[in-house]
């Protein structure tokens, strides 16, 4: 008897997306808009989702013309052998820093916000060993496990938003575009570096049991993702109005406050227990990514013995790359955008239009 | 297998936290100094004095422990340091205290007058960055020393951090966490606020005679500009000021019947003296001994409601090239007492009567905008954000000098009043219906 | 340099089997059932009991009859002669059938009622035995054996053999009769409405209990002989048409592949058959109770017996099918789905109370509300031990009372209670060993760790419990969200027979939701769950709603693939 979920359903594809992106961004992310954007910070999202959303269109119409190809196989048929492998491993080092990322930011958080004690190491270190140990299963039960944390994180965020809506005030959002829209845009672009992540689908794709199914629940999944973001943005703005850009993580701010009558309160464990499963799902979601880019680049036949060697370099580049975290602070702000947007947008539309212009691949239906 | 393997990676590796585990983050509730009140006053040679008062939990549960009474001893103590910083001052108080200091059930944070007077921002950032403190602790000043304040041992309540948690959060005048001071502060356009507490004698019981024990009071809102306390206001002003902030108090406010047209209340001329005598005039007021029933037709009298909802809603428009703010406030009152012997069963009464009452709950708003306007330059209204939010391009011009147009800004200020019940009786039970007035 | 990653290279390329995906064939049980059934030997023949075919002389086959049967005292010979006739031979042993009734249906017919009745005795062997077997012998079976190992097999279940002189066969009667324990209400899995009737040691009895409550006969029972020495009689039973065929075949794979001494109860049969044998979560659903086979009959799985054993097994399952109590099906459907919302709220609870505690207390004292923070603070205030080995201690000693009350006598079992939960509870809280919150969370983990309605499930829950426990003693939350995710991980990871362990939640199956934490009314549980073949999905048609169309047919097989 022989299971037929090898594959990962649409469903579950957007399952894996939402938390694989928006968990570290629901935390931190209004405080890093709100330097620029200030009271405006929440049209960040929504600015960024157009650019996110052509992120995915890149990834469904290469997945279209290379059905059951990831990014890495076909690559080298577009743009020739060496540039295309150089092309995947700039897609892998893009997996690797971005997971390298995610747990500094994981460790940085967790040690300010409740272990301030414990050296860094151990955090980074424990959260890369349950995302490897999650990633050896491989994706269908990482995908699993994101049908099982997805609707309970979504609960939680409701259920702080309901809590801490008595601490909110609409006027602190005002006046709106009060610097016109270039911090706004600003900010958008630091978001769509988050939302941008979306690229994984690069690599997740051709797991997914119907193609063009996949590409609309990822749109789903990127709607969900930018919802949250924007309402979580909100919430800050409206609770700590100028002071939101003071904060490094607002919405943990936000789950300190939240109360319900005298008896529901201090549910912040709760935000940092959610905030360290979700930290390691989206590390264990771009570990998978970094390790089947780099098996493929390489040609191995399979990336499972990579899991842990890979991990263990994710979470030493992770401890030791950075200085403190206001290097990080300033990196995820003005460096990484930028950065970003070169492996998210740059890379996947070169491949796409050098396809189409050589007219490599499937020949993709136009009224499709 | 694969997660046969992985089930053997995890177990060796939670033995081995297990023996990690005594290192970090790790301590037990009784090596913990557990404070529940904060302090902070300014010394004179411009350092932070920051008064600690620690639970005792031992004496806590201890049946007999509570209270103060009886040569028990108090279930907390109060140790207290000395330092440039907040942080600084605490792990000098560490040195004097034999357990881990442990900050984040600090419930009520007290600032002395001396600090408040010479700016409260340098604290505030203490406040908002430090990990254990939590933003949404309530934050008051007093006059005088803070620490103070500490030594009180109410006697309702187990605790004092309780008794004076329940007092603040009795809405009469509004509360000010961390948090909304700290908006106030960074926020273009707004000053801040925060509820004044003193101490007051309590009226000694026969066992308590000669132990001069004291309980917590509201004397009013500390009124700062900028970071720097410039005045209290009184407790019938801060509730004027709950109205323009929205925050309208649950509380009674008497006003006279008939009422005489355009003179101001009684209380509200006193705005000119000092807040602590205005404390000392509010004690006796005029006019507020009671009457005798059969005579309360002859002098005026008075009428009580309790405010039961209120909602005030702010406007601004430009009027020949100024920004005016108009302040429109809705109440629905009960009436709670009626010595005035008015016929509150007839309807036509009750028109005159919600426009007597929006009257005197004008004339309370009034008075504290002349003060934070004229005397304090305070704008604790946040006026300044509200043109801000209106009229963003306008506020660029004014924001520089916010505070002298803050002086002569026009607030016109509109109440209405309803009167939706009468208490439990309709018509005063101590007056014979020809007695009444119409 | 380079030549050292070359190696490395080579290394990883070697590594493994070119599966991207994790399939079924890589999994530990697979392989494990392969090679099993590689070295098991073809047919089950114990050495010395080769064939040894029946000859026609009566003196020589009873006396290989015995050597075969190790000269067992019990073996009874009873030398007659049929109608006076021809010599012949009943052979039993005592200690299987009843000596009453070989000598009411198999002695008295064949010498004193053919006597009596003057019947003519056939003269060829033929005719002999096909006389014998069809108007002699009192018994509903009767077979006929060539080979004495068989003979022998046979007596040893329980039958009796007539040997007659001049036959080259041997006549088996089966004489039902044996005693058994009575049927009665499952002790483990009682109800307060629904059947009370359990399953007993015979497995005869047992599937009767199954066939009473299943009239079509499309249900099925495969019989198999498993156990190199106990040859216990082992029954697959499932419904032919609902069952997928690949589950049944998976089902007699790896029943086959066994290769054992004995089987002496159907835990046996589980602990080779299931996915993951490195878990301490059960991948196979026990019951004693023959509702419940039926009902998971008739959602598509298949279910497995053994005689001797009071419980059947029943594969695939999954976690929130090891949750269900049968009485969740027998009371309202309203009730029945609070009852499991409590039952999963308390389970989370035993899991994690413990621990909330231990990180609260000992690293996030922040969490606590302050008064709840006074009170245990007083509490710990002379208590010697950190909150960790406290509620270790508790914890430990607890399952040590539970144990010891299982296991003793009841009336004794009764005083271990309460002397554990006054000496040690009382005495330890009030000589300041052991704090009273500490008591309470123990005491009430305890309760609801009773509140699961498997045993085994409880139990492996509560071993996660000290897993996530010494997780959060030494790092606090990030323990304790870090082992709830491996341990989701793990349950999202197991199988049971191919089926997700934690399906119809992860994976998704909309419709399959109507049996898990809720539970749906019956008239709208349209759909049997996933495992059945795809187009029988559908329970029943919905007169009411559909008006009177045909009514379903009964046998599944039978309908057209295209509808539903």
């Amino acid at each position: 008897m022989r299971p037929a979920e090898t594959k990962i359903s649409p469903f579950q594809l957007a399952m894996l997306l939402i938390p694989g992106i928006g968990s570290t961004a629901i935390l931190g992310l209004p405080g890093t808009t709100a330097t620029f954007a200030r009271q405006d910070a929440w049209m960040a999202p929504l600015v960024a989702f157009p650019a996110s959303a052509l992120v995915i269109w890149l990834c469904g119409r290469l997945a279209a013309r290379f059905p059951d190809e990831t990014f890495v196989e076909y690559a080298p048929k577009v743009l020739g052998r060496i540039p295309g492998k150089l092309c995947g491993l700039l897609l892998f080092w893009y997996f690797f820093h971005l997971d390298a990322a995610i747990s500094r930011e994981f460790a940085d958080f967790l040690v300010a916000a409740a272990h301030p004690r414990t050296p860094m190491v151990l955090a980074v270190g424990l959260a890369g060993f349950a995302a490897a140990v999650a990633v050896r299963h491989g994706p269908e039960i990482l995908a699993r496990l994101g049908e099982l944390f997805t609707p309970g994180a979504v609960v939680l965020l409701l259920v702080i938003v309901g809590m801490a809506y008595s601490s909110t005030d609409a006027n602190l959002l005002k006046p709106v575009l009060e610097n016109g829209l270039r911090p706004v845009l600003a900010s958008g672009l630091i978001t769509q570096a988050f939302t941008g992540q979306v690229i994984l689908l690069a690599v997740l794709l051709p797991s997914v049991t119907r193609r063009d199914q996949g590409v609309k629940a990822s749109y789903a999944a990127l709607g969900v993702i930018v919802a949250a973001l924007t309402l979580v943005s909100i919430v800050s703005l409206s609770v700590f109005g100028p002071i939101t850009d003071k904060f490094l993580w607002p919405f943990f701010k936000v789950a300190r406050i939240a109360k319900f009558g005298q008896v529901l309160a201090r549910i912040d464990p709760l935000v940092i227990g959610f905030w360290v499963g979700g930290s390691c799902f989206k590390l264990a979601v771009h570990l998978y990514a970094a390790v089947v880019t780099f098996a493929q680049v390489f040609g191995l036949r399979d990336w499972r013995p990579l899991v842990f060697p890979m991990s263990a370099l994710v979470s030493a580049y992770a401890a030791g790359h950075l200085q403190n975290f206001v290097e990080h602070g300033h990196m995820l702000a003005y460096f990484w955008p930028p950065y970003t947007q070169f492996f998210q947008l740059v890379l996947p539309a070169v491949v796409l239009i050098v396809a189409a212009i050589r007219g490599v691949g499937v020949r993709v239906d136009a009224k499709r | 297998m694969r997660s046969a393997r992985s089930w053997l990676r995890v177990l060796p590796c939670c033995a081995l936290l297990l023996l990690l585990g005594g290192c970090y983050d790790r301590i037990e509730l009784n090596e913990l100094a557990i404070a529940d009140i904060m302090a902070i006053d300014r010394t004179e040679d411009g350092l932070l004095k920051v008064s600690l008062q620690f639970l005792i939990p031992s004496e806590l549960t201890n049946p007999g422990g509570v209270g103060s009474g009886g040569g028990l001893r108090d279930p907390f103590y109060i140790m207290e340091a000395t330092g440039a910083t907040l942080p600084e001052a605490f792990s000098l108080l560490q040195a004097k205290v034999p357990r881990r200091l442990f900050t984040s059930h600090i419930r009520v944070i007290v600032l002395g007058e001396e600090l408040a007077r010479s700016g409260i921002g340098p604290v505030f950032d203490s406040l908002t960055r430090m990990r254990e403190l939590r933003i949404s602790a309530d934050v008051v000043v007093t006059e005088g020393e803070g620490a103070r304040l500490l030594r009180a041992a109410p006697r309702l309540g187990r605790l004092p951090v309780l008794a004076l948690a329940n007092t603040l959060g009795q809405r009469i005048v509004p509360q000010r966490e961390i948090r909304q001071v700290a908006i106030a502060l960074a926020a273009e356009g707004m000053d801040p606020f925060i509820p004044a507490v003193g101490l007051v004698p309590r009226i000694e019981t026969q066992l308590e005679v000669g132990t001069r024990a004291q309980e917590y009071e509201l004397t009013g809102v500390g009124i700062f500009r900028g970071d720097r306390l410039v005045g209290f206001a009184p407790l019938d002003l801060a509730r004027g000021l709950a109205w323009l902030v929205d925050e309208a108090p649950f509380a009674a406010a008497t006003i006279e019947w008939p009422p005489e047209t355009g003179a101001p209340s009684p209380q509200l001329e006193r705005t000119d003296l000092s807040p602590s005598e205005a404390l000392i005039e509010r004690e006796a007021p005029p006019g507020t001994g009671p009457g005798s029933p059969g005579s309360g037709l002859k002098e005026p009298n008075h009428i009580t409601p309790l405010i039961v909802r209120a909602r005030v809603h702010f406007h601004t428009e430009i009027q020949d090239g100024q920004v005016v703010v108009n302040v429109h406030a809705h109440a629905v009152d009960d009436i709670v007492t009626n010595q005035a012997g008015l016929d509150l069963t007839d309807p036509k009464v009750i028109p005159e009567l919600e426009e007597a009452l929006a009257d005197s709950v004008k004339q309370r708003m009034q008075a504290m905008l002349r003060l934070a306007q004229e005397e304090l330059n305070a704008d604790v209204f946040g006026f300044g954000a509200l043109i801000r939010r209106n009229y963003p391009q306008l506020w660029r011009t004014l924001r520089q000098d916010w505070h002298d147009h803050f002086r002569r800004l026009p607030v016109h200020i509109t109440v209405d009043v309803d009167v939706r019940r009468t208490g439990l009786t309709g018509n005063p039970t101590i007056f014979r219906p020809e007695q009444l007035r119409k | 340099m380079s030549s050292l990653f070359r190696a490395f290279f080579d290394w990883l390329r070697r590594g493994r089997a070119p599966a991207q995906h994790p399939s079924l064939d890589d999994r530990w049980v697979q392989r494990a059932i392969q090679e099993r059934l590689a070295r098991k030997p073809a047919s089950l023949v114990d050495e010395g009991l080769a064939g040894v075919r029946l000859g026609k002389d009566l003196k020589t086959n009873l006396s290989t009859l015995r050597r075969l049967a190790g000269d067992a005292p019990d073996l009874v010979v009873r030398h007659l002669h049929i109608a006076g006739g021809p010599e012949a031979a009943v052979v039993f042993f005592e200690t299987l059938g009843r000596a009453e009734l070989v000598a009411n249906q198999v002695i008295k017919p064949l010498t004193h009622d053919a006597a009596q009745a003057g019947l003519r005795v056939p003269s060829s062997a033929g005719g002999l035995e096909a006389w014998i077997r069809e108007q002699v012998i009192n018994s509903a079976r009767v077979t006929v054996e060539t080979d004495l190992r068989e003979v022998v097999r046979e007596l040893c279940h329980g039958k009796t053999a007539l040997l007659v002189q001049g036959l080259a066969r041997a006549i088996i009667v089966e004489l039902l009769g044996l005693d058994t324990r009575n049927v009665q209400e499952p002790v483990g899995e009682p109800v307060v409405r629904g059947p009370r009737d359990g399953f007993v040691e015979s497995l005869q009895t047992n599937m009767s209990l199954i066939r009473r409550r299943v009239g079509s006969p499309l249900l099925r029972f495969e019989r198999l002989l498993l156990g190199r020495w106990t040859k216990t009689p082992v029954v697959i039973t499932y419904l032919r048409g609902l069952a997928p065929d690949e589950l049944i075949e998976e089902v007699r794979r790896r029943i086959t592949a066994i290769d054992i001494d004995g089987i002496i109860d159907t835990s046996y049969i589980e602990e080779f058959i299931e996915d993951t044998p490195y878990t301490v979560f059960p991948q196979v659903l026990n019951t004693e109770r023959p509702d419940v086979v039926v009902a998971n009959l008739l959602e598509g799985r298949v279910a497995i017996m053994a005689e001797g054993s009071p419980f059947a097994l029943i594969v695939p399952t999954s976690l929130w099918a090891l949750m269900n109590a049968a009485e969740d099906y027998y009371q309202r459907w309203d009730g029945a789905t609070l009852v499991r919302l409590l039952r999963y709220a308390l389970v989370a609870l035993m899991l994690l109370f413990p621990s909330v505690y231990v990180a609260a207390t000992t690293f996030h004292p922040e969490m606590l509300p302050s008064p709840m923070l006074i009170s245990i603070a007083a509490a710990r205030e002379a208590v010697p031990f950190s909150s960790f080995t406290e509620v270790l201690l508790m914890e430990i000693t607890f399952e040590a009372l539970r144990e010891a009350g299982v296991r003793l006598p009841r009336p004794i079992g009764q005083t271990i209670g309460i002397v554990g939960a006054i000496v040690i509870g009382e005495a330890a809280v009030s000589a300041q060993i052991v704090s009273a919150p500490v008591v309470i969370i123990v005491a009430f983990t305890g309760i609801s760790s009773f509140v699961v309605p498997h045993f085994n499930v409880g139990v492996a829950f509560r071993i996660a419990r000290f897993f996530i426990l010494i997780l959060a003693g030494s790092l606090g939350l990030l323990g304790i969200s870090i082992g709830l995710m491996l341990l989701i991980l793990h349950l999202a990871a197991l199988r049971s027979f191919g089926q997700p362990y934690l399906a119809p939640v992860s994976p998704l199956r909309w419709p399959d939701l109507q049996d898990t934490v809720i539970r749906l009314p019956r008239w709208l549980m349209r759909k049997r769950p996933q495992v059945t073949t795809a187009w029988v999905r559908r329970r029943r048609d919905f007169p009411l709603r559909q008006g009177n169309k045909t009514f379903p047919r009964e046998e599944g097989t039978a309908r057209a693939p295209g509808r539903d």
